[in-house]
């Protein structure tokens, strides 16, 4: 079994989007760093916390130069070019610096880090690139298994954190952030409500179902079953995060990682589109255009009926049904997934 | 079907060490009064109130001298009188803030260590300062909402 996973080889396209989104996230850390640099200074001139020897301890200028490297590998793992040894130097040098100041630590800047180090590991240079055609195939799917890893043992970390500490199982630690939020909840939600989620009670629960979160997202992202619920489980819940907490890049750092989960093999739904209809052929381009992840093939019918979706099994789907599998592999549609799925969850597929 | 084995292999062997490393953050972390690797999001919800002061000789005697701002002037061994600032050595990190109540980021532990550290940092870097025998800091403290104990940490002249 071991051996099996290692050896485990499947459809590589995907993963150069997962090394661009990488890419990306890095670039816009590094730039985040540069800003701090320019605007409180360099940390080493200042009270600082190394893990490493001082000695180990780069200068003003060597933390500059160490930037522009970082930023230029991003950059070049963005366009594809020399891009796993670009990823993974600017991953090794980003880890490099929190080692150097542990006041500068902070989950979501380690994470990212390692997901983007994993990430160089995997055969992500070979589509999504700038310059060069694309080499279709197959490669080794270890080490995207390995960022799957990554992304759930943060959720594991976390919530057994959280699971094991009464303050936060009992809700005291989340009762003082809604209360400090207050403020805010009052210009945005009826007093009612207010009153209603200002509750110690209500913290409570909040924390249980945060922690019974994270757990799920822990392991459900690894059954084929659950996968699609702890995916929309965790859209929402990093987009409550990103909208309560903005937690640097932390949110984004985990929907990127959300790739490695996806299915690598390409276009194993059809989505079909009437042309007999006026709106039809419009949505045809549009979800074409929508359909990052190479989810469907793309087709028409001369039929009346808009839509028609055949899932990967080949089962057919029509009507609610339908648009439920078209958002379910379409990312930004994605969050509608959930409550079509509720609402369409009697309709049998034809 | 050797270099297959030998592929196999080292990627276990890399999968090994990787997460074998990142427990050991993690078990580190979770010991670590900063909890630095250690995963611990939104871990607490503490806040706490600095006050500095520092520690000078006056008629045989020490006495705790308040800085509500940070500021103080001291003479060098010339005789020279210098300005001495907290902010300069702590501007980095939420420390330089005093007398006001603010949330401890990574936990209440957590900034106790880093304000320790930076007390002691900061006596490290004033070696001119002919006055100052210790820089002491009075930690008004609340844990989860819980009203903690006051607690007093201070950094001797080196």
């Amino acid at each position: 079994m071991i051996a099996r996973f290692f050896r485990e080889e499947r459809d590589v396209h995907l993963l150069g989007l997962l090394r661009v989104a990488f890419g990306v996230l890095l670039l816009a850390y590094t730039l985040r760093r540069a800003q701090e640099l320019i605007d409180f200074g360099y940390f080493g001139d200042v009270f600082h916390l190394p893990l490493l020897p001082e000695y180990l301890v780069p200068s003003r200028s060597g933390f500059a130069v160490l930037l522009c490297l970082q930023a230029l590998g991003a950059a070049l793992a963005i366009i594809g070019v020399l891009s796993q040894g670009a990823l993974l130097a600017a991953a090794l040098s980003g880890l490099y610096a929190i080692f150097c100041d542990r006041l500068q630590y902070h989950n979501n800047r380690y994470e990212l880090l390692l997901v983007a180090l994993l990430v160089a590991l995997t055969p992500c240079n070979r589509s999504f690139r700038l310059l060069g055609a694309p080499r279709p195939g197959t490669g080794p799917r270890w080490a995207a298994r390995l960022v799957g890893a990554q992304i759930s043992l943060v959720y594991l970390a976390s919530s057994l954190g959280k699971l094991f500490d009464p303050d936060w199982r009992g809700g005291a630690v989340l009762h003082l952030r809604f209360s400090q939020g207050r403020h805010i909840t009052e210009h945005l939600l009826p007093e009612a409500i207010v009153a209603f989620v200002s509750r110690p009670w209500f913290a409570e629960v909040a924390s249980l179902l945060a922690i019974g979160s994270e757990l799920f997202l822990a392991l459900g992202l690894w059954f084929a079953r659950t996968r699609p619920a702890a995916l929309w489980l965790g859209v929402m819940f990093h987009v409550g995060i990103e909208v309560s907490a903005h937690v640097e890049l932390f949110s984004y750092t985990m929907l990127c990682g959300y790739l490695a989960f996806v299915t690598p093999e390409l276009r194993e739904r059809t989505v079909s589109w009437s042309t007999a209809t006026r709106r039809g052929p419009g949505l045809a381009k549009l979800f074409q255009r929508l359909d990052l992840l190479a989810r469907f093939r793309h087709e028409t019918h001369a039929e009346p009926e808009l839509l028609r979706v055949h899932d990967r099994g080949g089962t057919a789907h029509r009507g609610l049904a339908a648009l439920r599998e078209l958002c379910r592999a379409t990312p930004l549609l994605f969050p509608l997934w959930a409550p079509l799925a509720l609402v369409s969850y009697r309709r049998k597929p034809t | 079907m050797v270099s297959s084995k030998l592929a196999v292999a080292s990627r276990a062997a890399f999968a090994l060490a990787f997460f074998g490393l990142e427990a050991f953050g993690i078990y580190f972390g979770q010991r670590a009064p900063d909890r630095t690797f250690g995963f611990q999001m939104f871990n607490e919800s503490s806040r706490v109130t600095v006050r500095l002061f520092r520690e000078v000789a006056r008629k045989k005697r020490r006495v705790l001298v308040p800085l509500p701002d940070g500021q103080w002037q001291a003479p060098d061994a010339r005789g020279d009188v210098r300005d001495y600032a907290w902010s300069t050595r702590a501007r980095a990190s939420s420390l330089w803030v005093l007398g006001r109540s603010v949330h401890a980021r990574y936990g209440l532990d957590a900034q106790l260590f880093r304000l320790q550290a930076a007390l002691d940092d900061a006596m490290r870097h004033i070696p001119e300062d002919t006055q100052t025998l210790a820089l002491v800091a009075e930690v008004e403290t609340s844990k989860n909402g819980q009203p903690g104990p006051l607690v007093r940490l201070r950094a001797d002249r080196p």
